[in-house]
């Protein structure tokens, strides 16, 4: 060992305290100020939550929330009470709404036509209808 | 990544229970470490919650190999501990064992615990009188039990280093308490 230096200890291996040496003896009273491990006290237990809880970067999902959301997921639809037929139908008006919606039957253009010349309006999409951008462009220019 | 730095990880994520397996987990050890630096359990429990607090303020930074969660919360226990044992030096050794302290007429085994709690006082202010490395080597290696391999990671330090600042600390604290003997003496009753 060098000189001025103390001799390594494992944990727990601490100098004796000898009676006769103050110092250990102080040293030995302040150990004995509390266990090795303190039991939290419930004040400071709440405490100590309250400050993490407040200090938390993400607001947490209370498992309230959370059970509220897989209840009344999409999913869970299935799981409480509709059908798979229900489901399909559903499905399929979705499918319909979207095929109206892109390639409109005529019946659509002559109603929405009527309505539009009763309010005294132009169809605004005319313009840009296939049908129309055929008549537009003269696709045999294209072959030369 | 160990298990506290998986809480941590969560907590920062928004998980209440790992904030509350964090506290189960580290506040314990650090009330009874600042209880025994600090010789006074209000104390200590404000250090802790301080502690705690800059974990969690700290947990979204924290990057996974940096330090254990423990060791860190530890090294900020320590320093806080240590600054509010080191503000209290307006006491002084004198005052610790003042003549108001001294009892008079009591039974033996309460003039023991008295005897006790004085010479733990005592080496609390000393302590405060001592470099701040040296009074933290020092109160981890004796009172806490450290190993030197163990203060030296909580320091950020070597274990030469850590050898050193715990021999020149226990000279110092001799030297400050050798004029008062008589009353760390173990002989209690006999005053």
């Amino acid at each position: 060992m060098s000189e001025g230096k103390e001799p390594e200890r494992g944990r727990g291996q601490l100098p004796s305290d000898r009676d006769d040496d103050p110092l250990d003896a102080a040293f030995a009273a302040a150990r004995a100020t509390a266990p090795a491990v303190a039991p939290l006290s419930s004040d400071l237990s709440a405490r100590l939550i309250a400050d993490a809880l407040e200090a938390m970067p993400v607001q947490s999902v209370s498992p309230r929330r959370a059970d509220h959301v897989r209840r009344f997921g999409i999913l869970s639809w299935l799981r409480f009470g509709v059908s798979w037929p229900a489901a399909s139908g559903l499905a399929a008006c979705a499918a319909l709404g979207v095929w109206v919606g892109a390639a409109p039957p005529d019946f659509v253009d002559a109603v929405s036509g009527s309505l539009l010349s009763e309010l005294g309006l132009e169809d605004p999409l005319a313009a840009i209808r296939v049908d129309n951008l055929s008549d537009a462009f003269d696709l045999a220019s294209f072959d030369e | 990544m160990d298990r506290e730095a998986a809480l941590l990880v969560a907590y920062a994520r928004g998980d209440r229970a790992a904030a509350q397996a964090l506290v189960e987990r580290l506040a314990p050890r650090l009330v009874a470490m600042a209880t025994r630096i600090l010789g006074d359990a209000t104390e200590a429990e404000d250090v802790t919650q301080e502690a705690m607090l800059r974990l969690w303020r700290y947990a979204p930074a924290w990057r996974a190999g940096e330090a254990r969660v423990s060791t860190w919360v530890t090294r900020v226990a320590l320093n806080l501990a240590t600054d509010r044992l080191r503000r209290r030096r307006t006491t002084g050794l004198d005052d610790a064992f003042g003549p108001a302290g001294e009892p008079q007429d009591c039974r033996r085994s309460v003039m023991a615990e008295m005897h006790v709690a004085e010479r733990a006082a005592a080496l609390r202010a000393a302590l405060t009188e001592l470099p701040e490395r040296q009074a933290q080597a020092v109160a981890l290696r004796h009172i806490e039990g450290l190993s030197n391999p163990e203060i030296g990671e909580l320091m950020g330090i070597g274990v030469e280093a850590v050898e050193s600042l715990t021999a020149r600390g226990r000279r110092a604290l001799k030297a400050k308490l050798a004029g008062r003997r008589a009353a760390l003496s173990l002989e209690d009753g006999d005053e």
